[in-house]
């Protein structure tokens, strides 16, 4: 039997719930940031600094060509009249909460694809509702009555995944695309490569490069050549230029466990400064650990990386003696890690990483007792933050600087407020799935 | 552009079927009412979450966050009319 399959995007999310929550910013050009940048050097108020990017952009503003991870500079450019709108990850985070809450309704099979997508298998369900068009028309009825009339979104319907994806991408904002198997060709042979999830811009060059730039062309090349060229996952484009698209919905709760959880943070300035890289170091490293402790798991492996001023990127790794999920001990091996990169070349980006991650009660309790009691101390330590907040209790050497507000209501550079702001997660589908589960 | 303020407001509020919702709040001598509620939010900190109503009153755009645990309500901040 044919799978019935949703793709639900969000329009312009995080700009869009800015609009939602401020009606005087509708039918405007806005860019939404992270309130860093209006802590940068060179900031003034309302006025991020040079350094910043627009995190995401109103319809409005992409309409005047703004596009999301544009310097911000760049952006105040092409659209003198942009507006400049701090993010409120709390308020997307809620929402997302909330649509999530919409879709569960009208089938089990939902995937969270990122923060503002997610894919339903209604092949079951959609007789309940009056058929898949029925489905659509009621999660956008839905949203408008539950969430507000601003936040839209956009709906495709295929018997795949990823062509479901690019039918939602066809009709932007506020679409509702329906893509039967018989039009696929036809809609292919419309689109670009590039369009599909799955080919991007590095993708497509290498298939320009061995003769193929359509997807007729894709579908149509010997399937040996193509798994030689770019794998199995040029042998899974290829099924699916030829409408044949048969990756399962794998529901929020079904996804595997996470391979590795890490953090990058972006410096405000480059550094030389030994103290001040490894000030940032310490407080990735508490970053990892708390995220680790918090899903119950710890890590045998880390890694550290250094983004220098001129974009090369350094990297180290280091096999610890016992499973981890210490800040102390996360940072003492980065250090080692990271010292030789530092002090000659400006330093602009730090990532930390615990790799081969295992659950916490699947190893083997700590035989010194100076371990087993700093364990204990972090335990203590996360149940204080849980109850009143976090960051209220924390490392002396993280105390510099953490005050939540300045006299002029602007913040000290480098110093998260919360576990999220302006650190970078690197989270794969599981960390994502996890961190916006339904509660 | 936004004003931060976080300054403690009385708010007339209305709680039915364990929905809250602000009706009227007085900010700077003058008793505002609630044209049109934004968006409501939750926010959890630590052992505590808040609730969050962005809602539009003469003179701008308001964001009033309320305390369940106290029952105190705050201005969190204005987004003035030009």
């Amino acid at each position: 039997m044919n799978r019935t399959i949703l793709h639900v995007d969000m329009n312009s999310y995080f700009a869009s719930v800015e609009q939602q929550a401020n009606p005087l910013l509708r039918g405007k050009a806005i860019a939404v940031s992270g309130p860093g940048a209006l802590r940068l050097p060179g900031s003034t108020p309302g006025n991020p600094s040079p350094r910043s990017v627009v995190a995401a952009a109103s319809i409005e503003a992409k309409a005047r060509g703004v596009k999301t991870a544009m310097p911000y500079f760049m952006a105040k450019q092409i659209c003198p009249e942009l507006i400049f709108v701090v993010c409120h990850p709390e308020r997307y985070h809620d929402v997302t909460q909330r649509f999530l809450r919409i879709f569960e309704r009208y089938s089990p099979l939902m995937e969270i694809f990122s923060m503002d997508e997610a894919f339903l298998d209604i092949t079951d369900t959609q007789q309940y509702f009056g058929g898949a068009v029925a489905v659509a028309q009621r999660i956008k009825a839905d949203l408008r009555c539950e969430v507000g009339n601003w936040v839209r979104c956009s709906i495709g319907i295929a018997s795949g995944k990823i062509l479901a994806k690019l039918a939602s991408e066809l009709k932007k904002p506020d679409g509702l695309v329906v893509l039967q198997d018989k039009d696929v060709a036809q809609t292919l042979a419309k689109v670009p490569l590039t369009d599909l999830c799955g080919i991007a811009h590095h993708t497509a060059a290498h298939m320009r490069a061995v003769g193929i730039t359509t997807f007729a062309e894709l579908a149509a090349y010997p399937t040996g050549a193509l798994k030689k060229e770019f794998g199995v996952r040029g042998v899974e484009l290829q099924a699916i230029a030829r409408g044949q698209d048969y990756a399962p919905v794998v529901p929020y709760n079904k996804v595997p466990p996470r391979k590795s959880i890490g953090h990058a943070y972006t410096l405000p300035f480059n550094s030389t400064d030994p103290k001040k890289v490894l000030g940032v170091l310490m407080r990735l490293c508490e970053q990892v650990a708390r995220r680790a402790r918090d899903d119950g798991m710890v890590g045998e492996q880390v890694s550290a990386g250094v983004r220098f001023g001129n974009m090369r990127f350094a990297y180290n790794h280091e096999r610890l003696d016992s499973f981890t999920n210490n800040a102390r001990v996360l940072y003492r091996a980065c250090e080692k890690l990271i010292l030789p990169f530092i002090g000659k070349t400006p330093v602009r980006l730090l990532t930390v990483t615990l790799h081969r991650l295992a659950f916490g009660k699947q190893v083997q309790l700590p035989l010194w007792v100076g371990e087993r009691s700093q364990r204990q101390l972090d335990t203590a330590v996360d149940e204080v933050n849980d109850r009143y907040g976090e960051f209220i209790v924390r490392r002396a050497s993280l105390h510099h600087g953490l005050e939540p507000r300045a006299k002029d209501g602007r913040r000290s550079p480098e110093v998260p407020t919360s576990r999220d702001e302006g650190w970078h997660k690197q989270s794969p589908g599981y960390a994502m799935n996890k961190r916006i589960a339904l509660k | 552009m936004e004003e931060l303020l976080s300054e403690p407001v009385d708010v007339i509020a209305t709680f039915k079927e364990r929905v809250v919702t602000p009706r009227r709040f007085r900010w700077q001598g003058r008793v505002l009412t609630v044209k049109t509620l934004n968006l409501t939010y939750r926010v959890k900190n630590g052992g505590a979450t808040y609730r969050y109503f962005s809602v539009s009153a003469p003179g701008g755009t308001y964001l009033l966050r309320f305390d369940p645990l106290d029952l105190s309500w705050l201005l969190e901040s204005v987004y003035p009319e030009e």
